[in-house]
C-alpha cells in the first residue's frame, strides 16, 4: 500500500485524470488522451508538460508508417505520486 | 510540490475519488477486448483443456489441442496488437496483479494438468471435458470483468 502524500501539482482534476489513466497501462498515444479526456491538444499539452517537468510522466516519440506518435507514460516517481495522492484522498474522506 | 497538509475538504477529496472511478471505467472499458475475441479466446482454451486429458496415443486429439492453443495465443496477440494500433501500450505483466487474478490463472493451469491425470488415471472422458467446460468459463469472465475487478481490489487497497 503507499503511503498517504497530498500532492497539489497531481490534484489539478485534468491532471488527476491523466495520471488515472496512464497508471494502469504502460503507455498511451497523445491523441488517444485527448480522446479519452475530450480535451484538446494545447490543453493537454498544457498539463502534461507540468507533469514531465516534476518527473512523473515520461514522453517518448516513435515512428511508425512515416509519422510521428508520442507516447506517454507515468514515471515510477509519478505512479507513486499518484498512489499516494489517491491514499490522501481516501484520508481525508475517512 | 508535495505538501502533508491538507488544503481540501472531504467533500472536494470525494469529488476527486468520483471522477477517478469514472476515467477507470472509461479506461476498463478502452481496453476491454469484443465478445466475440473472449469467446473465441476462452473456447480455444476449453478445447485445449479436454483435448489435454484426452490426446494420449491419439493424433487427432494432440491436432486439436496444438491447433486451439494457437488459436488462443492469435486471440491474445491480435488483442495486444489491436490496442497498440488504437495507442494504447498494455503492461503485459502487471506487478500489481490481484489475488483474483492469481487464483483464476492457478485454477486454470490445475484444470489444465489435472484434465490430463484424471484420463490417465480413470480413462474417463467426463472429467476432461468437464474441465474444458469450467476454464472456458473462467477464462471468458476473467477476460470480460478481469479489468474491474484489478480497479476495484487496487481501490480498496
Amino acid at each position: 500500500m503507499a503511503t498517504a502524500c497530498f500532492d497539489e501539482l497531481i490534484h489539478a482534476p485534468n491532471r488527476l485524470k491523466i495520471c488515472a489513466l496512464l497508471a494502469p497501462v504502460a503507455s498511451l498515444e497523445f491523441v488517444t488522451l485527448c480522446e479519452q479526456l475530450g480535451v484538446s491538444d494545447s490543453v493537454l499539452s498544457k498539463h502534461i508538460k507540468s507533469l514531465v517537468d516534476a518527473d512523473y510522466v515520461v514522453i517518448n516519440k516513435k515512428t511508425s508508417d512515416g509519422r510521428q506518435r508520442t507516447w506517454l507514460s507515468l514515471s515510477s516517481k509519478g505512479r507513486k505520486a499518484f498512489a499516494g495522492h489517491v491514499e490522501a484522498l481516501k484520508e481525508i474522506v475517512g | 510540490m508535495n505538501t502533508t497538509d491538507h488544503p481540501i475538504t472531504a467533500d472536494d477529496a470525494r469529488a476527486a475519488l468520483e471522477s477517478l472511478a469514472m476515467v477507470n471505467k472509461i479506461a476498463v472499458n478502452s481496453m476491454r477486448p469484443p465478445l466475440w475475441l473472449i469467446l473465441l479466446c476462452a473456447v480455444s482454451l476449453g478445447i485445449k483443456t479436454a483435448a489435454m486429458g484426452l490426446m494420449i496415443s491419439n493424433d487427432l486429439w494432440i491436432s486439436i489441442q496444438w491447433g486451439s492453443y494457437i488459436v488462443c495465443c492469435i486471440c491474445i496477440a491480435s488483442w495486444i496488437i489491436t490496442l497498440h494500433v488504437k495507442g494504447i501500450d498494455i503492461k503485459i505483466v502487471d506487478v500489481n496483479i490481484t489475488k483474483t487474478g492469481i487464483i483464476s490463472a492457478i485454477l486454470i493451469c490445475t484444470l489444465l494438468v489435472s484434465s490430463r491425470v484424471t484420463y490417465l488415471q480413470t480413462g474417463s472422458l467426463l472429467f476432461p471435458v468437464i474441465a474444458g467446460i469450467f476454464n472456458t468459463l473462467i477464462l471468458a469472465y476473467g477476460l470480460h470483468f478481469g479489468l474491474r475487478w484489478n480497479v476495484k481490489e487496487r481501490e480498496k487497497n
